[in-house]
């Protein structure tokens, strides 16, 4: 019954309370979204890396075609750096779901505080890495 | 399908500008506080305003709910809310005070500074004012049978143990059992949790939303419940558990201090070892 009064017209005239819009960014959403936000740059990252192993299975000549299209540009070095910061931050908050999964650390200090060391450690490996 | 932005016909346009009464000469004056609050009148094609208040705040209790009162009695007669038992048990008033979901009978006006925003629950479909329709939720909640029943004879393996027969004799719970229902019976159903989390914007007609989901987990571990097994088959589909993400608004914004994202990761945990139990039994 209920549901059949949602779909009216009339329930469809009612405007949407605002969401997004209003919401207070906080560490729960900003944890989250990134997490996805890195998947998502990983996944389209791959596709550059097996370009580049493919480009190396096909002999010099098409490597070499390779580091000229890339391998020279500052902005690839810059998205090479992201890629890699995308890929630790993913891991290391993957293992934070993980551990959730076991049901441990669902606490909003434990998970606050997990948050924010990935955060922080994501950051910093990424730096050891590069230097 | 998540929709970001919103439909057109709920953007909000600069609503009126309201002032409290001027104090009569010699009366003292306490302490202005200036309030923005979503406006929408029931009138189709009419667009949702943010309406601008100045309260003095003199002789009106400390909660938003009380200058919420004190509003509607001294400056502005139509503004709508729910409101009703003022002490935080009734869940009515829960509505979006400065950027988070909470009662406004227990949300005190000195923990916000500057303008105190209010709208209504977001993500839903608006009543009136700050009035929000939870019909679904409502809906939702009624979906996941939140009674005790009896084990059903046709699976008697699901049967927990102490359960005797329907109307034979009292049901009885030792006290380390009646424990496991603290943190969840406590729920007073506000939808605050709900109505925070990202997932159930997108997906409310098919994700339970953590404040069923922790309704759905009260019955789970209730030891007097003998019909477990069903209840953990109807929750696990692609949607209705599963679309939690662990975002975590939820907790974050209970006014009762409550976890339903633990909650909901002990459903999970629940699930998974039913399903281990089955496919063990298999060759």
């Amino acid at each position: 019954m209920n549901a059949e009064r949602d779909s009216t017209l009339e329930q469809q005239a009612r405007p949407t309370s605002p969401h997004l819009q209003i919401y207070r960014w906080q560490w729960t959403m900003l944890f989250s979204i990134v997490h996805r936000a890195t998947g998502l740059y990983i996944s389209a990252g791959i596709v550059f890396l097996s370009f580049k192993l493919l480009t190396l299975a096909f002999g010099d000549a098409e490597y070499f075609s390779y580091i000229v299209m890339f391998g020279h540009q500052p902005i690839f070095t810059v998205m090479k750096v992201v890629f890699t910061w995308c890929l630790i931050y993913h891991m290391l908050n993957g293992v934070r779901h993980l551990v959730w999964d076991s049901g441990a650390m669902l606490g909003l200090v434990p998970a606050r505080a997990s948050g924010y060391i990935v955060a922080v450690l994501s950051i910093v490996l990424n730096l050891l890495y590069w230097i | 399908m998540a929709q970001l932005l919103l439909p057109r016909n709920s953007r909000i346009k600069r609503g009126k500008s309201w002032n409290t009464p001027a104090t009569p000469k010699g009366a003292s004056s306490g302490r202005k506080r200036n309030f923005k609050i979503y406006r929408w009148n029931g009138v189709a094609n009419e667009l949702p305003r943010l309406d601008r208040y100045a309260l003095d705040t003199k002789g009106c209790g400390p909660m938003v709910l009380d200058a919420l009162i004190a509003i509607k009695n001294k400056v502005d007669p139509s503004l709508t809310f729910r409101r009703s038992c003022r002490e935080g048990v009734c869940g009515s008033c829960a509505m979006n005070i400065d950027g988070t979901n909470t009662l406004a009978c227990t949300k005190p006006m000195a923990d916000v500074r500057g303008t105190i925003n209010i709208y209504p629950l977001p993500h839903c479909k608006v009543i009136k004012d700050l009035v929000p329709n939870l019909e679904g939720a409502y809906s939702q909640l009624a979906s996941i049978e939140p009674w005790l029943q009896k084990a059903s004879k046709v699976s008697s393996k699901g049967v927990s143990k102490g359960v005797e027969r329907a109307g034979a004799r009292e049901r009885k719970q030792s006290p380390q059992a009646r424990a496991a229902l603290d943190g969840s019976y406590e729920c007073i159903l506000c939808f605050c949790c709900s109505t925070s989390c990202p997932s159930y914007w997108w997906n409310s007609d098919k994700y339970l939303g953590p404040a069923v989901l922790l309704q759905a987990y009260r019955w789970l571990v209730d030891s007097r419940d003998g019909a477990k097994k069903q209840r953990l088959r109807a929750l696990t589909d692609p949607f209705k558990l599963y679309r939690c993400h662990t975002i975590m608004n939820c907790t974050r914004t209970c006014p009762k201090g409550l976890n339903p994202a633990k909650a909901i990761a002990e459903i999970k945990k629940l699930a998974l070892s039913d399903y281990k139990q089955d496919s063990s039994v298999k060759p």
